[in-house]
């Protein structure tokens, strides 16, 4: 009786821990999303930019 | 394929906490007197008490670096290794609180070990009140980077060297390195101490580097916000 509660413990916690772990890996694909889109936003800036120079230089 | 290869080792410190979770609380353990079963708890508030002095270790190495490169993402790495540090540390006191109240018969007794652990988290709160008080970016970068070395230095004097100078202490290690000297740990625990130490790290390294990129991340948005209103 005492192990198999001792087990349900255990189980219990794995599950918890297991969860956290799924959380920062969902933490993660959303940074690695909004990175991408910063480095597009970033892009798309300095085209902007070099496009206005190249503009007033004609 | 490509997201096993990428987050290895990510996936390896997930399974080594699961083997430590399980082992550490279902492998036998020696029955000692006063200990008894709460003896499992060393896996845990050793191994994340370690995983904090790494990661804080790790914030010493981005403060220096700092100072000699003035690079800003140097500070960034420093100040999200301080704040795992700080977590890693939290969850330490409450597990060592747990084991206290079952062994000593209190959350905290008056121990230079344990004070000095407290001294210490403060020191390391006061850290995160520096910066906050600080407005500039590149003065506050290199306070905080010399405050960080200071402050590891003093973390270490008040958990390691004070406690052994002094006389009383009822905290295991203040004649030897605790878990780590031979004599400390039956051959049986190491077959999880050992993974728990690892896996530790690995989970403090992973929450350190989500950290950093979400502070790095914060910055580069406030500065797109801050290029747009300068356009209009």
């Amino acid at each position: 009786m005492g192990e198999t509660k001792m087990l349900v413990v255990v189980l219990l916690l794995v599950i918890i821990f297991l969860g956290i772990a799924a959380f920062l890996f969902y933490i993660e694909k959303r940074l690695q999303k909004a990175e991408q889109d910063i480095q597009s936003m970033q892009d798309t800036e300095k085209k902007q930019e070099s496009t206005k120079v190249n503009g007033d230089e004609a | 394929m490509h997201a096993i290869k990428n987050n290895w080792w990510k996936i390896a410190g997930i399974a080594l906490v699961v083997y430590v979770i399980a082992g550490g609380l279902l492998f036998e353990v020696p029955d000692l007197p006063v200990l008894r079963e709460s003896i499992r708890n060393i896996y845990f508030h050793v191994g994340m008490w370690f995983g904090m002095i790494f990661i804080l270790f790790m914030s010493v190495v981005f403060s220096l670096r700092y100072l000699a490169r003035s690079r800003p993402e140097d500070d960034l790495r420093a100040l999200a290794a301080v704040k795992v540090g700080l977590l890693f540390g939290l969850l330490g006191l409450l597990t060592g609180m747990l084991w206290a109240r079952f062994t000593w018969g209190d959350y905290w007794v008056n121990d230079p070990k344990l004070n000095g652990a407290a001294v210490g988290m403060l020191i390391y709160l006061a850290y995160i009140v520096l910066r906050s008080s600080l407005e500039d970016p590149e003065k506050r970068a290199r306070l905080a980077a010399v405050y960080s070395v200071f402050a590891f230095v003093l973390f270490f004097v008040f958990i390691m060297i004070l406690p052994r100078t002094a006389s009383v202490s009822i905290h295991p290690g203040v004649d030897g390195n605790p878990a780590l000297a031979t004599g400390d740990l039956a051959p049986e625990m190491r077959w999880v101490f050992y993974p728990a130490m690892l896996g530790w790290f690995i989970m403090s390294w992973w929450l350190y580097r989500l950290f950093y990129r979400m502070s790095r991340i914060e910055i580069k948005i406030r500065e797109i916000r801050e290029n747009q209103n300068n356009q209009i």
